[in-house]
């Protein structure tokens, strides 16, 4: 948390240095801008285009930040209260008191008296009924379970995820996340894309209930009086009632270019058990091996990419960027046989959490993302850490390669 | 610089939170990490190990455990020697997907895999949800080998790896498992690269290093 003094503070610093310019801010971020000294989460959100421009601030950002939050508001609702109350009739509210207190969102308690009476012969815990609200209770629940899991190790070293509020929050989005993109649901990694976006925004949050233009009901209708200043602006956009909302909001502008790494394509995965059984028949085969394992090799790869956009990735970085920039260590592992999802997948689906330290991270983070929103910078970031471990790789075989590339060694200033 | 006369290839697999990864570190680094990260993909271990009077390099792929890793751990059944399967004795659900996972392994690795069932987390026998009896009862009803395992206390860790290494290596001398043949998930080591008059290519003659 910050006080409303150090918010202003850290707010003139970003202001001064980027001269109220989003491409000097971009610039900003790949070069000095430190996190402690400035409002890195308001970076972030300009950066990943949830919050749109420096200049018109008061104009344009309580719009913005109200329409944001009002949708999570209502998504919250949909997924995780009303849910709830279903299953906790008008009858049953004297007992459920104390769980509906718990809930996170208190201005939604107040709305329970409006729910329906309910009929009990659908609504039960053993009624097979499709539409009975238990069934989706228990689907609910597993997905929970399985969100939970994770949570509960997510960077098992940083004590700031490990308490009450910050599980339940970060379980809530990904809860509600995969509600909304139920396609794609959960998949393990991304409770590690979500967590430091978090951090970034809680650390920087700020209570406002003691300034003078301080709202009830920040998501009602706006006040009446004239346009806020840029500051009051800002302050709005730090407000500790809304963390939740506005990480979901942030981590939805990353997913954008995440998400398809998560993507696991069946049909491309069977094409791939396809062409590797051909492989194996080719093989006993003899003598045409060679050459038919070679063609395979490309046929798979270029069939492989096509619909596993991670892979097509890991590929690019691999027989597209290393190979042209660098052939004669490309040559290498390519004959050792080091595979660029076996690093890659990890590398990009977290985006190097595993990498480096968390500190530097966030360093990386702020350079990426300011570099521009749908994170082009990706497949160069995992070049560059190839061609920084050049010397340790050329000449090591296949083991201490993947050693290397699984274990990142440390940067030494 | 270590030579050794086989390399084998493992592959570890089960339900996600089991202590596969743990299992592995216990193995390779004797050490326990209690928070262990998420696996994302694949990681990667190796560890010489003494079988009779011979040494073998056991190289270990540790698997993410999500449903939706699947389709990319398939690939890596093929040309494993050996896969230990494990599942939480604690959670009753990580034995009941057991079935799951050894169709997967039947059905995408060699037929001559040696496939060891591992009751991890023994330490916890006050929180105990599957019996020794049914591990046991599991494995003997599909030909697997069985052990409970900590990879906390390490108790048995080192059996379960060596176990199954010892199998393997009896199926090579009994000439059930071929050698020269890449998908079988056993290579020959530097010391014997020298004297084996096979195809050099598939011989990997680099220097091990570990």
């Amino acid at each position: 948390m910050l006080t409303p003094d150090e918010a202003r503070t850290r707010w003139s610093k970003l202001r001064e240095s980027s001269l109220l310019s989003l491409p000097t801010l971009r610039t900003l971020g790949q070069t000095t801008l430190t996190p402690k000294q400035t409002l890195t989460s308001i970076a972030w959100m300009l950066y990943l285009e949830y919050l749109p421009e420096l200049n018109d601030i008061g104009q344009i950002w309580p719009d913005i930040l109200r329409k944001e939050r009002t949708h999570y508001q209502h998504l919250r609702h949909k997924y995780i209260t009303v849910p709830f109350q279903m299953l906790h009739p008008v009858g049953d509210r004297e007992s459920s008191d104390m769980a509906v207190s718990h809930m996170p969102n208190e201005e939604l308690r107040g709305k329970r008296a409006g729910t329906p009476v309910v009929d009990l012969s659908v609504h039960n815990p053993l009624s097979l009924e499709e539409d009975s609200p238990w069934q989706q209770h228990f689907q609910d629940e597993e997905l929970k379970v399985l969100i939970r899991q994770d949570v509960r190790r997510t960077f098992p070293e940083q004590a700031c995820f490990h308490n009450p509020r910050a599980q339940t929050m970060l379980e809530d989005i990904l809860f509600v996340y995969c509600k909304v993109h139920q396609g794609v649901s959960y998949r393990q990694g991304m409770h590690e894309l979500l967590a430091p976006l978090w951090k970034v925004i809680d650390e920087e949050r700020v209570d406002l209930s003691h300034t003078e233009w301080w709202t009830q009901d920040p998501l009602g209708t706006p006040n009446t009086r004239s346009t806020p200043s840029a500051e009051e602006a800002v302050l709005q956009a730090l407000d500790v009632r809304f963390t939740e909302h506005d990480t979901f909001t942030l981590f939805c502008r990353l997913m954008r270019t995440a998400q398809p790494w998560f993507e696991i394509n069946e049909v491309a995965q069977n094409a791939s058990a396809r062409l590797q059984r051909r492989g194996a028949a080719s093989s006993r085969a003899g003598d045409r091996q060679g050459r038919m394992v070679e063609s395979l090799k490309h046929l798979k790869i270029a069939e492989l990419s096509r619909a596993t956009p991670i892979l097509a990735c890991c590929n690019n970085v691999y027989h597209g960027l290393l190979k042209t920039v660098d052939p004669e260590y490309y040559q290498h592992l390519e004959s050792v046989g080091v595979e660029p999802q076996l690093f890659g997948m990890r590398w990009i689906r977290l985006l190097w959490g595993r990498e480096f330290p968390f500190e530097e991270l966030m360093v990386l983070w702020t350079a990426l993302f300011a570099d521009d929103a749908d994170l082009s910078a990706v497949e160069y970031v995992c070049l560059a850490m190839l061609l920084r471990v050049r010397h340790l790789l050329m000449g090591a075989d296949y083991n201490t390669c993947l050693q290397y590339l699984l274990k990142y060694p440390p940067l030494i200033d | 610089m270590a030579s050794y006369a086989y390399l084998f290839k493992y592959i570890i697999i089960g339900d996600t939170g089991v202590g596969k990864s743990c299992l592995l570190l216990q193995f390779t680094d004797n050490r326990f990490q209690p928070a262990h990260d998420l696996t994302i993909g694949v990681e990667f271990g190796a560890r010489i190990v003494n079988v009779g009077n011979k040494r073998i390099k056991l190289q270990i792929w540790d698997t993410a455990g999500q449903e939706s890793f699947r389709s990319i751990t398939r690939s890596y059944y093929r040309g494993a020697a050996g896969a230990l399967l494990v599942y939480d004795i604690t959670r009753r659900e990580t034995f009941d997907h057991l079935a799951t996972w050894l169709e997967d392994a039947r059905k995408y690795s060699n037929a001559n895999i040696t496939i060891m069932l591992i009751g991890n987390k023994c330490d916890l026998e006050n929180k105990r949800a599957v019996s020794r009896e049914e591990g046991e009862a599991f494995a003997r009803e599909n030909g697997l080998f069985f052990i409970e395992t900590s990879a906390k206390t390490a108790a048995n860790v080192e059996e379960a790896f060596v176990n199954t290494a010892a199998d393997i290596h009896d199926k090579i001398q009994v000439g059930v498992l071929d050698v020269t043949n890449e998908s079988s998930g056993i290579k020959l080591g530097p010391t014997q690269a020298g004297m084996a008059s096979l195809s050099s290519g598939s011989v990997d003659s680099r220097r091990g290093c570990c």
